[in-house]
């Protein structure tokens, strides 16, 4: 019955993962002939400077796009779960982002953002005309911006149906109880909300792990290597530096994390997400 | 890369970076590449380059456009912006704005000033790995259709400079014909006509090369520092 699954995840998943892990043990250029290297390409990976410095910039891509998104989607899936008025044409307004691609983002954000022909040198607003993508520190704000412009209406989505759960009964409750708004809010929808702030966080983590098309055409890991995320220095090592081995070293490392991250976080959220939240259980 | 290239050159001569693509031990550590990348950092703590140069587009031709949009006083640049801006510029290179010239001489330094480096108008390259046969057919079509009379008129009609001798007679009728003329001066009369870099080393030297060169200009790696890491991936 599962077969096809199966068979599909097998070819997709399981035998790519296979070959990259078996090419980290070759030396190759892309183009000729695959040699067996033994640990050679692993050496060059874990001792190159530039591993630590990109484990470093995904972690802070990973850590600051979390905390920015997380709380912007909760609030705005709160507000749409509502009914406001209004509501539904700001849910459509909220929602645009995301249905753009990110290679043509990142391409206009870049023209927004030149310095001398951009938004802030048409508009004449010296706050606006710095050096946003020549800065190491600015332009890792701006990834973070352009990250959560585009995906806060993705968990936004998914906050607002998870809200929509929750039954009027304990609002009720907490009301009869005489609990203001902010205390309902902490005390009743947080909580609630706990199996999908996990679900969400552990897309958006390890989303940001493998984050890869709007880094690349927005800074391309710039300047220099500020916001060169592990993913980047994958493809540079592999397609552009010619060196398949230590790149596929680096893929298989980012697999190990992928999973690590993910059962952590399973973990925090509670062993058994089959455990039930509704009263009475 | 064009800045530390002619730099290097004016500087030490053309054997600063031949030693370098012979594979010589520590070739980038040498006293005049030395002095090259420090010139180059001068430059960039003195302000002499645009505001937030490091984060301009060149593949949207912005950095042609400081240039005509009167931003620019100078661009070091390759010779095949000269057809974008002349389309795109308005009356920028019709109007007579726009002047030229060689790489100016370094005071005190050893390099000849008509050397220059590039890539010769058009190139085509054919792995080391190809079979005598394949080298053959290359070569073959190289001479024969490449260089034919009717590919050399349209690479004039075009903007261009074909790389072959003796067409100065037909550049003379060509549209922006002082241009094309300069080009082809510097081209027949340098010394020594360099490989572009990037195009000289292999990809990982390449790549790694690019990588050192955005630091330097960022100035958070010093002289020395571009000079380990590059003396490292010599000869790969």
């Amino acid at each position: 019955m599962t077969l096809p699954a199966v068979l599909v995840f097998v070819a997709f998943a399981v035998v790519p993962l296979v070959g990259v892990l078996l090419l980290s043990f070759t030396s190759w250029d892309g183009i000729g002939v695959i040699k067996p290297a033994g640990l050679a390409s692993w050496r060059s990976t874990l001792t190159d400077p530039g591993l630590p410095h990109a484990l470093w910039v995904t972690f802070v891509v990973m850590a600051l796009s979390w905390a920015v998104q997380t709380p912007l989607s909760i609030l705005l899936g709160v507000f749409l779960a509502g009914h406001q008025r209004y509501r539904e044409l700001l849910a459509v307004l909220f929602f645009i982002p995301l249905l753009l691609s990110s290679a043509a983002i990142a391409i206009t954000y870049k023209a927004l953002l030149d310095p001398n022909f951009g938004l802030g040198a048409g508009l004449h607003l010296p706050l606006l005309t710095q050096d946003w993508l020549g800065d190491g520190t600015l332009a890792m704000g701006v990834i973070i911006f352009v990250v959560s412009w585009q995906y806060i209406p993705f968990h936004t989505l998914i906050y607002q149906g998870a809200v929509r759960q929750i039954p009027r009964s304990m609002y009720e409750a907490a009301q009869l109880d005489g609990a203001g708004r902010v205390r309902t809010f902490f005390r009743i929808t947080l909580p609630q909300l706990k199996h999908t702030i996990i679900t969400s966080s552990t897309l958006m983590v390890v989303g940001s792990l493998v984050f890869f098309d709007l880094i690349f055409v927005l800074t391309e890991g710039g300047p220099g290597d500020a916001t060169r995320v592990l993913a980047l220095l994958m493809y540079k090592q592999g397609f552009q530096a010619n060196l398949m081995g230590p790149a596929s070293a680096i893929a298989v490392i980012l697999v190990v994390l992928g999973l690590v991250l993910a059962l952590l976080l399973r973990r925090i959220g509670g062993g058994s997400s089959s455990a039930s939240q509704l009263e009475g259980a | 890369m064009m800045w530390l290239e002619f730099l290097f050159d004016r500087i030490g001569g053309p054997e600063v970076f031949q030693a370098v693509f012979d594979g010589e031990k520590d070739a980038w550590s040498n006293p005049a590449s030395i002095e090259g990348l420090t010139k180059a950092q001068e430059l960039v703590k003195a302000n002499g380059f645009v505001k937030g140069f490091s984060s301009i587009t060149a593949d949207s031709n912005a950095d042609q456009a400081l240039l005509y949009t009167g931003k620019a006083a100078m661009m070091l640049h390759g010779t095949w912006t000269y057809g974008n801006m002349a389309e795109a510029g308005g009356d920028f290179v019709s109007g007579g704005h726009l002047g030229w010239m060689n790489f100016p001489a370094v005071e005190g330094g050893k390099g000849d000033p008509t050397d220059t480096v590039g890539n010769p108008g058009q190139y085509l390259s054919i792995s080391s790995k190809a079979t005598d046969a394949q080298k053959e057919t290359a070569k073959k079509f190289f001479s024969t259709a490449v260089l034919s009379d009717a590919e050399v008129k349209e690479w004039i009609d075009n903007g261009a400079v074909p790389i072959v001798k003796g067409t100065e007679s037909q550049l003379g009728s060509a549209k922006g014909a002082d241009f094309l003329k300069f080009v082809y001066g510097i081209a027949s009369n340098a010394k020594v006509f360099a490989q572009s870099w990037d195009q000289a080393l292999s990809p990982t030297a390449a790549e790694k090369l690019l990588d050192n060169i955005a630091k330097l200009f960022q100035l958070s790696i010093t002289p020395q520092q571009f000079a380990t890491n590059m003396n490292q991936v010599i000869g790969q």
